[in-house]
């Protein structure tokens, strides 16, 4: 620490500044800015007060708020950007869901001991259409035909009705479980 | 009306176009910038300069070095514009000319109805 209370509070405020600072990149070179805008200030007026010295700057939490906020941009630019690119992707899910969902109705009409929702001893099993036939216990029969046709219908409905907000969800919800 | 706040959001839109205008002509340092700009009647604070010096430079409108000056013991960072920097300067320009001329020309109006 020096004699010069000046020196002493530049050092204190630049110091409380890099901790408020830490994590970002450039925060060195902040600081390192800063350093030399104080001394260029000291050389100019060499009987400036500490008060005046700081007038021009907030206390050092506000100051590093300003640098953080504008560090944050550019993530929150490719952040967008990587959202607009996933769009097309969450919606190629949605409808091939709907697609999923649809054929499973024509399907089961076509090969019903193929399709469907089974469950035996050992476990359960949901089949679009199975190579074989299946044994066990078919849970809906051909309710399943109402059931998909319902349910593939009010995807398509819903996302023709512009709530892709709610159905962008579900394809990461899949993926996730 | 608050007319200090409205001032302040004046003086703030044009703060962006005065630190970019006086890297127009000269490459500056921080505290040189400053001056510049207070000298010329803006009011401008450090703590406003060094985030804006910040933002342009990660925008890529400004570009930084460091240099060692004969008259100071310590190395000063400078700011140029980039050719980025200065196509936005220009539209700038462009756009506070005309919005002054508009302004200026509604005023004169308002006087003359009067």
């Amino acid at each position: 620490m020096s004699d010069d209370p000046r020196l002493t509070a530049i050092e204190t405020y630049l110091e409380q500044l890099s901790q408020q600072l830490k994590g970002l990149a450039d925060c060195h070179e902040i600081i390192h800015e800063l350093k030399s805008h104080f001394d260029d200030r000291l050389g100019r007026e060499p009987y400036l007060v500490t008060e005046d010295l700081f007038k021009g700057f907030a206390a050092p939490e506000v100051f590093a708020r300003a640098f953080l906020d504008t560090a944050n941009e550019p993530a929150r630019v490719s952040s967008s950007r990587l959202k607009v690119l996933m769009q097309p992707l969450r919606l190629a899910s949605v409808y091939l869901l709907i697609f999923l969902t649809l054929s499973s109705a024509v399907l089961k009409l076509i090969f019903p001991q193929r399709v469907g929702l089974w469950f035996n001893q050992d476990s359960v099993s949901v089949y679009l259409l199975s190579v074989s036939r299946l044994e066990g216990h078919d849970v809906f029969g051909y309710w399943l035909v109402p059931v998909s046709l319902i349910v593939g219908l009010g995807l398509y409905w819903l996302t023709r009705q512009n709530s892709m907000q709610k159905l962008e969800s579900l394809p990461s919800y899949f993926t996730s479980s | 009306m608050d007319i200090e706040n409205w001032q302040s959001q004046l003086r703030k839109g044009s703060v962006e176009l005065a630190v970019l205008s006086v890297l127009e002509s000269k490459s500056r340092y921080g505290l040189d910038i400053l001056e510049s700009i207070q000298a010329s009647g803006l009011d401008l604070s450090e703590g406003t300069l060094y985030p804006l010096l910040h933002r342009l430079s990660k925008e890529n409108k400004l570009a930084a070095e460091w240099s060692n000056d004969k008259d100071a013991s310590h190395p000063r960072k400078y700011y140029k514009l980039t050719k980025e920097g200065k196509t936005l300067l220009k539209t700038m320009k462009q756009s506070w000319l005309e919005h002054a001329r508009t302004m200026t020309s509604l005023l004169r109006v308002d006087d003359y109805v009067r």
